[in-house]
């Protein structure tokens, strides 16, 4: 039983079930209220009908041009409610959110570790490609200085699903995983 | 907030003398500024002169000073003087500069106004108007209309202002215009509070149809819901779900509410086969399909939501159906079940427990616990595995059943720390030993504990009642928890509300500045407080105590906000709470429990409020209601025996264990009611002699601690090879949690003997 709902200040009192989980980041409370200021209908949960949050989606746009995109900062789901493709309709439903009036915007990207396999083949389902490699994006400072010297430990891939805008599906490519680039040369 | 630093130093070492001399050179120096009088009259409000203070105030507010930094001072002076008044409206009243009405509406922002916040908006469209600055004046009239809605929404208003208000609103947005989701959301929320409901379900209408807005939507279902309006709502819900796929559960909930209203059931019964997902075949269920519960459990039984989305439809009878019977004989006879095979063992438990937990029960937990263990070894870094699931079970069948005494408990701590090496993200594990170490006076492993689970910013507000409750060592952890407050809350949020203002986050607003609300009043915030001055005024720290006391000031009981995340804990197993075992562990602080210990440090340290009769009273009648441990009792009876001159009870005898946490929580109290009554000046003889004895006998704490926990791990491994053999824990693994525990209990004592 899922349902989406948007996501209100007071949900952050909520996310324990989900929140605890070791690979779920606890941001400063700015963070969770710039996204809700900035992009009201883009940070949205998944309720059961107990009302227990299963799962949220923390997303932005950004962008100018043909680079107007929305961007997934975080997806997640508790525990208790893997395995049944919520995050499928979390990621799903944004696309829907995006693609449509007042954003309309021509793809959507996520950063995932290059290690992270589960995630990687779970988007790749849901018809996301990698756009290239972000070398070092989650390392120090050293790593982000040297495009060849990868490490999918803390290199990132900068995957892409281009929207129904992009009818030339320009936003994406083929081969993305052979393309490298710095975290400080993603500029939109 | 002061200007100067010297004088805020001398404010901040509560050497008021001095701070008042350094603002009187500065009025000398500059007798047009209206900063300094305030600031005087602040400075004798904090030293206690609270008249002087509040006459030096009101003489300032009659000449209508203008400096935003002046006017703030005034207002936290008359509230200090418990005399509260909005200068800033009778300021900008008189001189309405846009400045200065912006000024007014940040500043009520920041304190969680909503009546602030709307006058001053109000004032500021106008102000803005007869400005020459080039703002757009309709973005001021949007914010003053969602003000007006805020008003209405988020505090008691009087009928005629309830009427009023929208009204007011609703001819504000029509001058600004209706043309994005947040326009629309403030207007139709205001069409709603003047009673206009079919008005704001045909502007809905107009807008869901150039635009998928969700929160439109969810508000358009809902009222043609509430308005009875059965057969739209079935059209619309169709549409949604049907034409746009959205395969919402809350939609088709409502579709055969609808469905069920306008006799279409067979239309809706055909319209959920149309697509299989897991909200269509509790649809079916929800329709009573037959064969639908088989259905989903043949989809669902291998996933973890299976049991809290059947839970309350599966009765005892389905329980026992044959698919779940059938299926979990055939696992038993499996060696290598495969990790979907773990989840639906799992649930088969679950479903089991609703029924019956015995011994039988706890034994099959063990046999499966051990015959799915394995996947821990072949678990990648971070992955989640659901047997744990069985040992909570069989914890929790054993708390029900058996009587709750030492050996239990500490056997229980070797249970789970047992699992959680194999399993250490597991955070159920976690806050089941969080909690048993804090019944077993071992707080400093708690503690470490909590740090692992990386519990950050506002996890601190609903998880630290785990660490704070009744703490009897050194506050640790609780400067962080308390450093939340005014370092987030109050840095992060006001500015966030603002902002939220400014890019028209208008649907948003209502639940940050709740938020605010609930975080500026959080239960949590008082407690730690409550903690951390007890603490300190052990360690004479007055310093300290006088910070605590300045947020205890801002305590109102009618606006406590209990924050606290009980469920989390209980968000396992049957996930319900066991009443029957909660009763077993520590009680947590109940509203009354807070409201009397606030009561109790306002009447030590704040005597000169004008509330302080009514204190004395309020806390005599919670005396006489609350049950209370025999060794806070005596501690209240000590202050009203000071207070009212009643005789103090007799000390109660000291708990015998030292491996229960009550063991330091006694000698903590006994020794806090000693300083409380040297800070009160009273005579303090027969609490010192109590103390001299106490401090004679804790030179032996530290041996006769070791020897008790020696004893209690002979019972331990007496546990493990009589009742607890199933769980199979190992000599070593006893032994080593034991060399842990003797270190944490060493910990526990040595604070008591630094009292």
């Amino acid at each position: 039983m899922s349902s989406i709902r948007p996501f209100s200040a007071t949900d952050l009192f909520e996310l324990n079930s989900i929140n605890l989980d070791p690979l779920t980041e606890n941001f400063y409370l700015y963070f969770y209220l710039q996204y809700l200021s900035e992009w009201p209908s883009l940070f949205y949960k998944s309720v059961s009908c107990s009302g227990a949050n299963e799962g949220y989606m923390l997303a932005k746009t950004e962008g100018k041009g043909t680079d107007w995109h929305a961007h997934i900062s975080a997806v997640t789901v508790n525990p208790n409610y893997r395995r049944i493709g919520l995050a499928s309709t979390l990621c799903s439903s944004l696309e829907r959110f995006t693609e449509s009036e007042p954003y309309e915007a021509y793809f959507i990207d996520l950063f995932v570790r290059c290690n992270n396999k589960l995630a990687i083949v779970l988007y790749e389902k849901l018809g996301y490609s990698v756009y290239r490699r972000v070398v070092g994006y989650y390392g120090d400072y050293e790593s982000k200085t040297n495009r060849n010297k990868i490490d999918d430990e803390i290199d990132a891939f900068d995957m892409r699903k281009a929207l129904k805008r992009d009818i030339k599906q320009q936003s994406v490519r083929s081969n993305g995983r052979k393309v490298n680039v710095l975290p400080s040369e993603i500029v939109f | 907030m002061y200007k100067d630093s010297a004088i805020q130093s001398a404010v901040q070492f509560g050497n008021f003398r001095n701070a008042l001399t350094l603002v009187a050179k500065k009025i000398q120096k500059y007798p047009n500024s209206s900063y300094f009088y305030a600031l005087e009259a602040h400075i004798l409000a904090l030293s206690g002169k609270r008249q002087e203070a509040e006459t030096k105030a009101n003489d300032l507010l009659s000449k209508f000073p203008s400096d935003p930094d002046t006017l703030k001072l005034l207002s936290e002076t008359f509230e200090i003087c418990e005399a509260p008044q909005d200068v800033f409206d009778k300021v900008c009243k008189k001189y309405p500069t846009a400045d200065l009405v912006y000024e007014y509406f940040s500043y009520s922002v920041t304190r969680g106004d909503v009546l602030g916040m709307q006058k001053s908006s109000m004032l500021l469209t106008r102000a803005i108007s007869s400005s020459k600055q080039t703002v757009d004046p309709q973005l001021f009239k949007f914010w003053a209309a969602v003000c007006l809605m805020l008003v209405c929404r988020c505090t008691i208003l009087a009928p005629s202002f309830l009427k009023l208000y929208p009204q007011l609103g609703l001819r504000l947005m029509e001058q600004v215009g209706l043309d994005d989701a947040q326009k629309v959301y403030v207007y139709v929320r205001l069409l709603q509070l003047s009673g206009r409901h079919d008005d704001s379900l045909a502007e809905m209408e107009k807008f869901l149809e150039k635009e998928n807005d969700l929160e439109l939507k969810i508000i358009y279902l809902d009222t043609l819901k509430d308005q009875g309006h059965s057969a739209k709502l079935y059209d619309v819900c169709k549409r949604y779900l049907i034409e746009l796929k959205e395969d919402d559960w809350d939609t088709w909930k409502l579709l055969i509410q609808a469905a069920k209203a306008t006799e279409q059931l067979d239309e809706c019964r055909e319209l959920v086969k149309t697509y299989s997902s897991r909200n269509t075949k509790l649809a079916a269920i929800e329709l009573n399909e037959s064969g639908s519960v088989e259905q989903y459990l043949e989809s669902f039984g291998t996933k973890l939501c299976c049991f809290t989305d059947l839970k309350s439809v599966l009765s005892p009878e389905l329980r026992e159906q044959q698919y779940l019977q059938r299926k979990f004989d055939q696992l038993l006879n499996t060696t290598k079940p495969t990790s979907a095979d773990v989840i639906f063992l799992v649930n088969y438990m679950k479903f089991k427990a609703l029924d019956s937990r015995d011994d039988h029960f706890v034994a099959e937990c063990c046999r499966l616990y051990s015959l799915t263990n394995f996947h821990l070894d072949i678990l990648e870094d971070f992955d989640y595995f659901p047997g744990f699931e069985f040992l909570i079970l069989a914890v929790e069948t054993i708390l029900e059943q058996s009587e709750f005494d030492l050996k239990l408990v500490y056997s229980l701590i070797v249970l789970l720390e047992d699992a959680l090496s194999r399993n250490k993200y597991e955070f159920h594990l976690k806050l089941w030993l969080i909690r048993l170490y804090t019944i077993a006076n071992l707080q400093s492993a708690a503690d470490t504990l909590y740090k692992s689970l990386k519990i950050k910013f506002v996890q601190h507000d609903t998880l630290s009642h785990y660490i704070s409750t009744r703490r009897a060592i050194a506050p640790g952890l609780l400067e962080t928890v308390s450093q939340f407050y005014p370092q987030n809350v109050e840095r992060e949020v006001p500015a966030m509300i603002i902002a939220g203002f400014q890019s028209k986050a208008m649907n948003k607003l209502q639940g940050f500045i709740e938020f605010q609300s609930r975080l500026t009043n959080s239960f949590a915030k008082f407690t730690t407080s409550l903690e951390l001055l007890r603490a300190y005024r052990i360690k004479d720290d007055q310093k300290q105590v006088d910070k605590q006391v300045v947020i205890l000031r801002s305590y109102q009981k009618q606006l406590v906000s209990d924050n606290r995340d009980f469920k989390t804990f209980w968000d396992c197993g049957v996930h319900e709470r066991i009443d029957k075992i909660e009763d077993k562990l520590p009680g947590y602080y109940s509203t009354k429990h807070l409201q009397l210990m606030v009561l109790r440090e306002l009447i030590i340290y704040d005597s000169l409020s004008k509330h302080h009769q009514s204190r004395v009273k309020e806390l005599t009648d919670l005396y006489n209601e609350l049950e209370l441990s025999p060794i806070d009792k005596w501690s209240y009876s000590v202050l009203l025996e000071y207070l009212h001159g009643s005789p103090a009870l007799e000390l109660p005898p000291k708990p015998q264990s030292m491996l229960l946490s009550e063991f330091n929580y006694y000698f903590t109290v006994v020794v806090d009611t000693y300083k409380q009554m040297v800070f009160l000046q009273q005579n303090t003889n027969k609490l010192k002699s109590l103390l001299t004895t106490f401090r004679n006998e804790n030179r032996e704490f530290k041996s006769l601690a070791r020897k008790q926990l020696e004893d209690t791990k002979k019972q331990v491994q007496s546990f493990f090879k009589t009742t607890g053999k199933p769980f199979k824990v190992t000599e070593n693994s006893i032994s080593q949690t034991f060399a842990q525990m003797r270190q944490d209990l060493d910990g526990s004592i040595a604070y008591l003997q630094g009292i």
